[in-house]
């Protein structure tokens, strides 16, 4: 049985929605395997601990606050102009459709112009790596590092390999994509916990590396290795989630967790 | 005699605005709940789940009924709680004041400290699994409800929720916690 299946098999088994054959083969291979029979028990005791939390009670006068937000009893557009029109005494001008007609196209060009403008002078975020040197680069790996965590990709559409590695206060992705088309590799982090701090590439061809306040995100074609380390600000264990995106649909996605000294 | 969503749904639509009370009734606590579990703060998880019915009522007419209603309005819920966290800073820390003594059923301070615990490991988790945990075992969704409210393949709500339990039980674990 593979491991995806086991983990596919004892949630299945958590949800109830397991068949009674597939919960026999879970049963017996769980008898067979006392570390997957433990981990088992948990998530079953973790899911009941979850299902049982008591609900929070709300302000009580939320329910008040929600009706009086919502405008049920408020005029309808039409009663609210006539009701204007007869407190302000306003003329009624003669609607002129060709006059609408003129406001819209202005209305119109002004916004395409003004869009023209915008995406001209807005800055490009992303960054082509490879031209960057000195305090952006490294040469080598730091030996003090730790295995945390790996993983191999294996799609239609990608294959690699993803390690994590650690030190008390620095987190590295070593990360090997090769694809015959482009793809967007995207790393998910909390902030809170990790800063983004160096990156580097074995190879020439460009990355169009973009990074955001919780995300590093970088193009590849071809076959590519990449490494890219983190500041950690926390003691504990915290998180990076790897996502691959092929024209803009998400094709693998994976949860790793960073290890920490005892 | 109780009136189903959907009879409520088209009885605003055809002019009874009013009848939407009986929705704000029916799932306020629900919604408050979905919030405060995601953003876990009680005052923003008020504010959320006002704007959640207020835009739930303005778009109404784009229900459609080959959906649950309820499972619409979690979508808005999710989307509304993201979108409030976007601009907000993060916080890890459970806000102990809102965890009621008086009210909780559990009496216990060990219960307590559990569910702050719990509480606690999940606002470390990343906003995908932290929001599939919340609505398959806070909010008792399905696989398939689920993937519409987050409009995401049934594949993937499996995949994120099997990945955050696991996470989930590390995170406790190393916290000292015993499952």
């Amino acid at each position: 049985m593979t491991h995806d299946r086991l983990i596919e098999l004892i949630h299945g088994e958590i949800d109830g929605v397991n068949s009674p054959e597939e919960s026999t083969v879970l049963s017996e291979h769980l008898s067979k395997n006392p570390e997957t029979q433990k981990l088992f028990e948990d998530l079953y005791s973790l899911s009941n601990i979850l299902d049982k939390t008591p609900k929070i009670d709300p302000p009580k006068s939320l329910e008040k606050l929600i009706l009086n937000s919502i405008p049920v009893n408020k005029l309808s557009t039409k009663k609210r102009m006539e009701f204007f029109k007869l407190r302000l005494r306003l003329p009624n001008f003669a609607f002129q459709l060709r006059y609408a007609y003129v406001f819209v196209a202005g209305l119109a060009i002004g916004i395409v112009s003004f869009s023209i403008l915008y995406s001209t002078l807005s800055r490009n975020r992303s960054v082509d790596i490879s031209t960057l040197y000195g305090t952006m680069m490294r040469d080598t790996t730091p030996a003090n590092f730790q295995l945390a965590d790996q993983l191999e990709i294996h799609t239609s559409d990608v294959e690699g390999a993803f390690t994590l590695k650690y030190t008390n206060d620095a987190v590295l992705a070593d990360i090997l994509l090769e694809s015959t088309e482009e793809i967007a590799l995207v790393l998910e982090f909390d902030r809170n916990d990790l800063d983004f701090s160096m990156f580097k590439k074995v190879n020439t061809e460009a990355s169009n590396l973009a990074i955001d306040k919780d995300q590093v995100k970088l193009s590849s074609v071809g076959k590519n290795q990449y490494y890219v380390v983190f500041n950690d600000k926390t003691p504990a264990l915290t998180q990076i989630v790897l996502k691959v995106y092929k024209a803009g649909s998400l094709i693998y996605e994976k949860a790793m967790s960073t290890g920490k000294a005892g | 005699m109780i009136e189903s969503d959907v009879e409520i749904v088209q009885q605003c639509l055809n002019g009874h605005k009013n009848a939407f009370r009986f929705i704000v009734q029916r799932y306020h606590k629900t919604i408050f709940n979905a919030a405060f579990r995601i953003l876990n703060d009680y005052d923003d998880a008020t504010e959320v789940t006002q704007s959640v019915f207020v835009k739930a009522y303005e778009n109404l007419y784009t229900f459609n009924k080959r959906y649950k209603f309820f499972s619409w309005l979690y979508r808005i819920a999710v989307n509304e709680s993201l979108n409030f966290l976007g601009q907000r800073k993060h916080t890890d820390e459970v806000d102990e004041s809102i965890i009621s003594r008086d009210k909780t059923p559990y009496e216990s301070y060990d219960d307590l400290e559990i569910q702050d615990k719990i509480q606690n490991a999940l606002m470390r988790l990343n906003l995908d699994y932290r929001v599939v945990i919340v609505l398959c075992h806070f909010q008792d969704l399905s696989y398939k409800e689920i993937s519409y409210v987050l409009d995401i393949p049934e594949k993937t709500v499996k995949s994120r929720l099997f990945t955050a339990r696991q996470l989930l039980r590390g995170l406790l674990m190393k916290e000292g916690f015993t499952i």
